[in-house]
């Protein structure tokens, strides 16, 4: 009874959480502005770190 | 020597006359060599174009560059990419950047078999897996 009650409760969490993400993702993408990407494309570009 | 020993050296020595000063491959070059190749009588064409062409591609894939970047494109980006780039392999570059929206923000870059990438749609993959 316990172990089922764990696994719904797990299967519930990751549902939410694929849920947040995926409303995240479509709200990102809507509504970053050109120069908010911009900002954030450049400064990942200088933070990168390359291998030799 | 055997004739594919032969069409891999002469190829290796095709792929030496189809470069620039910064050892890219330049297509005119190329142009020029499979015209004059088509015109010659030199047997075994078909095997020393195959030769040829596998030296041409496995050259380009040393210091062609693909990046991706979720942003529109302006010469500061090129710019710091390609300085990146060379400030790590040591050598001159070439880079095709497209805007990939689907990334949302950030870049990936792949050069040989490396992939670098800090992108939003990356992080937040990586948040969904981090909660299965």
């Amino acid at each position: 009874m316990e172990q089922e009650r764990e696994k719904v409760l797990k299967e519930a969490r990751e549902e939410i959480a694929s849920l947040v993400i995926l409303t995240t993702t479509k709200v990102l993408q809507k509504d970053l502005s050109d120069d908010e990407k911009s900002r954030f494309s450049k400064s990942a570009i200088d933070s990168l770190k390359l291998s030799n | 020597m055997p004739a594919s020993s032969k069409h891999k050296t002469l190829a290796k020595s095709l792929l030496g006359l189809s470069l620039d000063e910064h050892g890219h491959i330049v297509e005119s070059k190329v142009k020029e060599i499979l015209s004059s190749l088509k015109d010659s009588k030199i047997s075994g064409l078909r095997s020393l174009l195959r030769y040829f062409y596998t030296e041409v591609r496995l050259h380009e894939y040393t210091y062609h560059a693909i990046a991706e970047i979720g942003c529109k494109d302006d010469p500061s980006i090129t710019n710091s990419i390609i300085q990146k780039l060379e400030a790590s392999v040591g050598k001159n570059i070439r880079l095709t950047i497209t805007e990939n929206p689907k990334i949302i923000s950030g870049c990936r870059i792949r050069l040989k078999d490396d992939v670098y990438e800090d992108t939003v749609s990356n992080r937040l993959h990586k948040l969904e897996k981090s909660f299965h």
